[in-house]
């Protein structure tokens, strides 16, 4: 009996190792989805920073990370909520910065800081409103309507703001948005809890599961009944309004109000819920991932500084890895060495007449017979 | 269905409306024309940025400001950054009857059409900040700029005293540049200008070290800067001085030293800062704190470059010469010029957000 099965099992104790963990490593992460790849690209992201730089690991650095991943979290969130219905939000930079203006010149006018914040907060989910409304009864695409709001927004902070600098020093409000909250800084905790609400929303409540349902398929959605039009409106405004809190939370930070922050706050958003699992067609995704997606690229790009590497060779990185996520949070990227495989057989085999290998060969032995 | 269209109609142009009431009932600081004051003139200013550039719109306001008071009508227009656009509005100037016109150029060879239309209608050009090609710059009547580096090296041989006073000879010392653009001329302008500064006195104190700490990148936005030097200073905490190349961006480096614990709450810190362009409120708070952490700040003046420009202008359309715009390509230099705690407060406004006027 042991003579039969010893040729069975064979001999390669560290290439099957190798391959074993690996095939565990990847059942392992399909049985996580789309968040299995995250957390290993996270885990690695972390333990390659750790070994380049002593700083890397350190609670101040950390700390620091999460405080500037906080605000392109929120925004990021908001935005996750439109792209799950297949739209998209190019304006929230701008109300960010329309945001942080406005609450800087309401505490300038000796507003109370509540007030100052409601306010601000008011005047983006204005924005976001106006947003909904113009794609749902104008009729104009999503693309279309944020891109000219982004300019909009960013032109009303420049006209309240006129040049001058909105400097913030109620204490109320900064250390509303700057203390720490037990052991950790507002900000984060603000993300957090951001974070929690949205992922709830979207998995245990109707209207969660109504935007994925609008998403997936918006025919459908609509031959069902749902009220479309309400909760793409809703969408937006919530984008809009997070967006707002966003930058009420980096003026806070900054100690002004400026129409210069945000920029390029759309795109980091956007990439952050791509690199997060979700489909730009909408229907997929959720909050907790998005977030995830934008701690990677911060936590990368933080690295990167840390290790004193130029500002060119950042952007390179910075692409590289939305597009590498993206393939693997997609599930694309497991097909991918399969998919290569096979375009390079195809190419090698058909340019003799044959789709399959055996049969090229056995034309051959045929032609060579004759 | 007609109602439904109508809905829709009467919702996107009440949007719009709105919208565009707001947005021109709130433009008071854009500058414009004034036909009232039109006794000698117009001279028209076509600034590659005014809006979202306060640096730039200071400069555009000084202008406007200057040749007012001289008895001229002004037109202040913004460019957005493209050269077409800035040609364009030239073309509308010339057209305009302008007695002349002041560029803030997009480009050193792309406004050459521009400079080329208004000679062949015999209107004075001003180049006036960026600089044009020695080509077109020798076309126009006067350049005037300020000496970015030479601004910048006065900086840095204060801000090397301050920190040779700090940490002593015999030390090392980690020199940080908080720097704008990647390769842009600006940029790098600065920091050669600053490093020039900085070795010239640290030739004096041969036992000092410099260790520099690789440059990083805010591109001038208040959160990038932010983001920037938080990740700085956490792989480098003991940083000794921080050469930030925009004052427009100095609460960004001052909240970022706060938050690594570099700064108390009070703006209390050993670390060296620098600073460049004179923001008011830097000035302001060098002014009132003679042992402010900013020891030094470059000023470039951007309402002075503007009144030499308005008066360059003016005496092109004269044909009396100020005397002042020389050489060949002509061109007038503002004086070199950095300020510190001990004389800040000389150069304290409240009608401008960057230091230096007329």
């Amino acid at each position: 009996m042991a003579l039969n099965t010893s040729p069975v099992t064979p001999p390669q104790p560290q290439t099957s190792g190798l391959s074993a963990a690996v095939n565990a490593l990847r059942t392992f992460t399909n049985s996580l989805g789309s968040k299995g790849y995250l957390f290993v690209v996270g885990a690695l992201v972390l333990a390659v920073g750790s070994v380049l730089s002593p700083y890397f690991m350190t609670s101040r650095n950390l700390i620091a990370v999460l405080i500037t991943a906080s605000v392109v979290s929120v925004l990021a969130v908001g935005q996750y909520l439109v792209i799950v219905t297949g739209g998209i939000d190019l304006s929230v930079g701008a109300v960010a910065a329309l945001s942080s203006v406005t609450v800087g010149l309401a505490l300038q006018a000796g507003v109370s800081w509540p007030l100052a914040l409601l306010l601000a907060l008011l005047v983006a989910g204005f924005v976001g409103v106006f947003n909904g409304l113009m794609i749902i009864y104008g009729g104009i695409t999503p693309f279309i309507v944020t891109l000219a709001m982004m300019s909009i927004a960013r032109g009303v902070a420049y006209i309240l703001q006129t040049g001058r600098q909105v400097a913030i020093d109620d204490q109320g409000f900064l250390s509303a948005f700057t203390a720490d909250l037990g052991p950790l800084p507002a900000p984060v905790v603000i993300a957090m809890i951001v974070m929690i609400v949205l992922a709830v929303t979207m998995s245990q409540t109707r209207y969660g599961r109504r935007l994925f349902a609008i998403g997936g398929n918006p025919d459908a959605a609509r031959l069902s009944g749902l009220p479309i039009k309400r909760d793409i409106v809703g969408a937006y405004f919530c984008s809009s309004l997070l967006a707002g809190l966003g930058g009420v939370m980096i003026a806070a930070q900054l100690t002004e109000g400026s129409a210069i922050i945000g920029e390029g706050y759309e795109l980091n958003a956007i990439a952050a819920v791509v690199v997060g699992g979700a489909s730009l067609f909408g229907g997929t995704g959720d909050p907790i991932s998005a977030v995830l997606g934008g701690l990677i690229i911060a936590v990368i790009l933080n690295i990167m500084d840390l290790l004193g590497i130029q500002a060119q060779p950042q952007l390179i990185v910075k692409g590289a890895v939305i597009l590498l996520a993206v393939l693997f949070t997609s599930g694309v990227g497991n097909k991918l060495p399969g998919a290569i495989r096979k375009l390079v057989f195809q190419k090698r085999y058909t340019g003799k007449g044959s789709d399959l290998p055996s049969e090229g060969k056995e034309k051959e032995k045929i032609d060579a017979a004759k | 269905m007609l109602t439904k269209r109508a809905t829709r109609f009467a919702l996107i142009s009440s949007l719009a409306a709105a919208t565009m009431i707001v947005a021109t009932g709130c433009s008071g600081s854009a500058p414009a024309a004034t036909p009232s004051s039109n006794e000698r003139g117009l001279i028209g200013i076509s600034m590659r940025f005014i809006a979202g550039n306060s640096w730039l719109s200071t400069m555009s306001d000084g202008a406007v400001k200057s040749g007012k008071a001289k008895g001229y009508t002004m037109e202040a227009v913004d460019a957005q950054g493209s050269a077409q656009t800035q040609i364009q509005q030239m073309r509308t100037f010339i057209n305009k009857g302008a007695k002349a016109i002041i560029i803030e150029p997009v480009g050193d060879r792309n406004v050459a059409s521009g400079i080329e239309a208004a000679k062949t209608a015999g209107i004075p050009v001003v180049v006036v900040n960026d600089r044009v090609s020695e080509e077109l710059a020798k076309q126009v009547a006067c350049n005037v700029h300020d000496d970015g580096e030479a601004t910048a090296a006065l900086v840095g041989e204060k801000a090397a005293a301050a920190a040779v006073a700090k940490k002593g000879e015999n030390s090392t010392i980690n020199l940080y540049i908080q720097a704008l653009f990647p390769q842009e001329l600006v940029t790098e302008s600065r920091e050669k200008g600053f490093m020039a500064g900085w070795e010239k006195y640290m030739a004096q104190h041969p036992g000092v070290k410099t260790k520099r700490i690789p440059n990083n990148y805010g591109e001038a936005l208040p959160d990038k800067t932010l983001a920037a030097m938080r990740n700085v200073l956490a792989g480098n905490p003991d940083i000794d001085v921080v050469f930030n190349q925009t004052d427009v961006v100095m609460p960004a480096v001052t909240e970022a030293l706060k938050g690594s614990g570099l700064m108390d709450q009070q703006g209390n810190t050993k670390v060296v800062i620098a600073g460049f362009d004179g923001g008011m409120d830097v000035i302001k708070s060098m002014s009132t704190n003679p042992s402010s952490p900013v020891v030094a700040d470059g000023l470039n003046q951007p309402a002075l470059q503007a009144g030499y420009a308005v008066d360059e202008a003016i005496a092109a359309v004269a044909g009396k010469p100020t005397g002042k715009c020389s050489g060949s390509p002509a061109t007038r230099v503002l004086p070199a010029l950095a300020v510190t705690p001990q004389d800040a407060s000389k150069y304290v406004t409240d009608s401008l957000a960057f230091a230096g006027e007329e």
